[in-house]
C-alpha cells in the first residue's frame, strides 16, 4: 500500500509539488502519472522513491519512506530516469548485473543471473545482451535501463517516461510486460508518461497533475475528462470508446490553436 | 547443441577479460626483468633473473648492483606506476570524465607547491628531519592540503561533479601562481632543485620509501575492492547509480580522498610523473572493459608497466644518461594517449 499525503517539495525557493495528496495505492496497481510538461510527475517520483528530500508523507505499508534505511529503500523500491543509460563501453548484460549486483549486496551472483536471464528473455534483449551501449540507439538504451531497475525486482516501480523512446511495438509491450508482472508478483507501479492512449488502455488508475498539484486522480474513464484534459493540458478533448471497445482520448485542438470542426487539426498551408 | 544461456556466455566474457589481467602481468613480469637488466652496466636477462631468484649465485658486484641499485628503482616504477593508474582510473569515474587524471584537481602541481617550499626555503634545518624526507614530506602536505581545500568547499556547496571540477580547475591555476612565484624568490640553486624535482625521477629509489607507497596502494586497493559494485555503477551514470543506492556524492569524496593520497604519496618521492594516470586506464578500459572488476587491477597494471617502460627507455635513449622518467612518459604518453583515443573514436564510428 502506497499512501501519498500532503507532499510539498521545493528546488530552492522555487516549489515543484504543493500539497499533493492521493488515496491510497494498493497491491497490483498500475498508476499512470500524467500530466503537462513542468507538472512536477518526474519530481513526485522522485520523492516517492525518497531520492529527493519532501515535506508531508510518503508512506509504503505504513512506513516512512524517507525514513526507511537505505539499503531497504533501495531493495524496495526502484526508480527508473527519464533519460535512458549514458553511452558507454559497458554491454548491457554487464551494466544490468553490475547495477544490481550495486543495489541488492545482499543476493548471490547466481540469483542476479538467474534474474537477469529472465528480464533479458522479457524484453527480448538476448541478441543485444553482449553490445557495447555506445553502438545502441536511444530507444535499445531506454530497454536496457528499463532492464536495471526490473532485474531488483522491487515491491514498488517508478518509471519516469518508460516508453519515451520506443517504437510502437515496444510501447506496447512495455506495458503488457508490467501488468504480467503486477499479476504475477504484486507490488505497485507508478508510471509517468505523455501518452494519454496507453495510460487509458494499460492504467488501473491515473494520476493527473499541473503545476505541481493534483488536477485529478481515479480510473481512466472517470478521471479523464472534457474539463480535467483542458484543466491540465490547455486542450480541448475527450474519451470516447473504439469499435473494439476500448477507450481512447480524442484531441480536438489546443485551445490557442485552430481546429476543424470535425475534430481534425487544420493543415498548414504547404503542407500535404 | 542447445544456445548457451547469458550467464555462460558472459562467464566467457568475463574469461577474456581475466585473460587480458594475467597478460597485463606476464608484460609486467618482463618489463620489470629488462628495467633490472637495463642500465650503463648492461646485464644480460638471464643474469639478472637467475641473480633475483638465487641472490647468493652473483658476485659482490653484481649483488650490488642488482639488488641495491637497480631493483629498487624498478620496484620504485612498479608501486609508482600502479599508485599513478589506481588514482587516474578513480579520478576517471567520479569525475565521470575519460581524461581526468590525477593532475586534473591540482594534486600534482599541490605537490609541486610543497615541494617547492622545501627547496626554496631550505626546511630540513628548522625542522631536523632527514634530507631524503624533507622535500617528499611537504610535497604531501602540499598534496594532501590542496585536496582536503577541495573536499571542504566540495561538502559546503555539494559535491557535485561541477562543483568539483570548477574549485579543481581554480585551484590548479592558483597553485601553478604560486609555484611561478616560489621560483621566482628562490636563489638560482634552488631553482636548479625545483625544476629537477618537476621533472620527476624514479632515482630518489630507496626500500624505505617503497616500502611507504606499497602500503599506501595496499590500502587504498582494499578500500576501493570495497566499492568496486558502487564504483560500476557509478561509471553507469550517476542518475542510474543513484537509484541503485549509491550515495554519489559521498563517494565521489571518498573517492577524491582515496586519489589524492595515492597520487600524493606517488609524487612526493618521485616528482611529477605525467600522463600515467591518464595513459594507464585508458589502456585498461579498452581490453577490461567498464566493469571495475577488471578496469582497476587493469589501470594498476597498465601504469605499472607504462612506468616501468618508461623507466627502460629513460636509460636506454641517450647511453650512459638516465633522462628524467617525467619527461619520457609525456613523450611517450602523448603519441600513445592519441593513438588511443583515435582507435576508440574509429571503433566507436564502427
Amino acid at each position: 500500500m502506497l499512501d501519498v499525503n500532503d507532499v510539498t517539495l521545493a528546488y530552492g525557493k522555487s516549489r515543484v509539488l504543493e500539497g499533493v495528496s492521493f488515496p491510497t495505492m494498493t497491491d497490483g496497481n498500475l498508476v499512470g502519472v500524467l500530466g503537462p510538461n513542468g507538472a512536477g510527475k518526474s519530481t513526485f517520483l522522485r520523492a516517492v522513491s525518497g531520492l529527493s528530500r519532501y515535506a508531508g508523507s510518503i508512506r509504503l505499508d505504513g512506513k516512512e519512506v524517507s525514513g526507511l534505511p537505505h539499503r531497504d529503500r533501495t531493495r524496495l523500491i526502484g526508480f527508473m530516469p527519464q533519460s535512458p543509460p549514458i553511452l558507454s563501453g559497458f554491454v548491457a548484460y554487464e551494466l544490468v548485473v553490475s547495477s544490481c549486483r550495486a543495489a541488492r549486496p545482499e543476493l548471490t551472483g547466481a540469483q542476479v543471473a538467474q534474474s537477469a536471464e529472465q528480464v533479458f528473455e522479457q524484453l527480448e534483449l538476448e541478441d543485444l545482451a553482449f553490445r557495447p551501449l555506445s553502438q545502441m540507439s536511444g530507444g535499445q538504451r531506454q530497454l536496457v535501463g528499463l532492464a536495471q531497475i526490473l532485474v531488483r525486482d522491487p515491491q514498488v516501480l517508478l518509471l519516469d517516461e518508460p516508453s519515451s523512446a520506443l517504437d510502437l511495438k515496444w510501447q506496447v509491450t512495455v506495458f503488457q510486460i508490467l501488468r504480467r508482472r503486477l499479476q504475477a508478483r504484486g507490488g505497485i507501479c507508478l508510471v509517468a508518461l505523455h501518452d494519454l492512449n496507453l495510460a487509458v488502455r494499460y492504467c488501473d488508475l491515473v494520476a493527473i497533475m499541473g503545476k505541481g498539484r493534483r488536477i485529478a486522480f481515479g480510473p481512466p474513464s472517470k478521471a479523464l475528462t472534457t474539463d480535467v484534459l483542458k484543466d491540465a493540458y490547455d486542450v480541448s478533448g475527450r474519451v470516447e470508446t473504439c469499435s473494439k471497445g476500448q477507450p481512447i482520448v480524442l484531441v480536438d485542438g489546443a485551445e490557442n490553436t485552430d481546429s476543424t470542426p470535425d475534430g481534425m487539426f487544420k493543415m498548414v498551408s504547404g503542407e500535404k | 547443441m542447445p544456445p548457451r544461456s547469458l550467464s555462460d556466455r558472459y562467464k566467457r566474457f568475463q574469461f577474456r577479460r581475466l585473460a587480458w589481467l594475467i597478460l597485463f602481468v606476464v608484460i609486467l613480469a618482463v618489463t620489470f626483468v629488462v628495467n633490472v637488466a637495463s642500465g650503463p652496466a648492461g646485464l644480460p636477462v638471464m643474469q639478472v633473473v637467475n641473480g633475483l631468484i638465487d641472490p647468493e649465485s652473483l658476485t659482490s658486484a653484481l649483488h650490488v648492483i642488482i639488488w641495491d641499485v637497480r631493483l629498487p628503482f624498478a620496484v620504485m616504477a612498479v608501486v609508482v606506476g600502479a599508485c599513478l593508474g589506481l588514482a587516474g582510473a578513480e579520478m576517471q569515474t567520479v569525475l565521470n570524465n575519460p581524461l581526468a587524471s590525477p593532475a586534473t584537481l591540482g594534486i600534482s602541481y599541490a605537490a609541486t607547491l610543497g615541494a617547492s617550499i622545501a627547496i626554496a626555503f631550505d626546511l630540513a634545518g628548522p625542522f631536523g628531519l632527514p634530507e631524503d624526507y624533507v622535500t617528499p614530506l611537504f610535497a604531501f602536505l602540499g598534496a594532501v592540503a590542496a585536496m582536503s581545500l577541495i573536499q571542504l568547499l566540495s561538502r559546503l556547496y555539494g559535491a557535485s561533479l561541477e562543483i568539483v571540477i570548477l574549485f579543481g580547475i581554480a585551484m590548479v591555476f592558483a597553485l601553478q601562481a604560486l609555484v611561478s612565484l616560489i621560483q621566482f624568490v628562490a636563489d638560482s640553486n634552488s631553482l636548479q632543485q625545483i625544476v629537477f624535482w618537476t621533472m620527476g625521477s624514479l632515482a630518489r629509489a630507496t626500500w624505505q620509501k617503497i616500502l611507504i607507497i606499497a602500503v599506501v596502494l595496499a590500502v587504498c586497493s582494499f578500500f576501493s575492492a570495497m566499492q568496486i559494485w558502487r564504483l560500476t555503477a557509478l561509471r553507469g551514470g550517476e542518475e542510474y547509480a543513484r537509484s541503485a543506492g549509491v550515495q554519489v556524492e559521498r563517494l565521489r569524496l571518498v573517492t577524491l580522498f582515496r586519489v589524492s593520497v595515492l597520487a600524493a604519496v606517488a609524487v612526493a618521492f618521485t616528482g611529477v610523473i605525467g600522463f600515467v594516470g591518464l595513459v594507464g586506464p585508458h589502456i585498461a578500459r579498452l581490453v577490461c572493459g567498464e566493469d571495475h572488476r577488471y578496469f582497476l587491477p587493469g589501470s594498476i597494471l597498465a601504469g605499472a608497466i607504462i612506468l616501468s617502460g618508461a623507466s627502460v627507455a629513460s636509460k636506454s635513449i641517450i647511453p650512459g644518461i638516465i633522462i628524467p622518467d617525467g619527461i619520457v612518459t609525456a613523450l611517450v604518453g602523448v603519441p600513445m594517449f592519441l593513438i588511443l583515443v583515435l582507435t576508440q573514436m574509429r571503433k566507436g564510428r564502427r
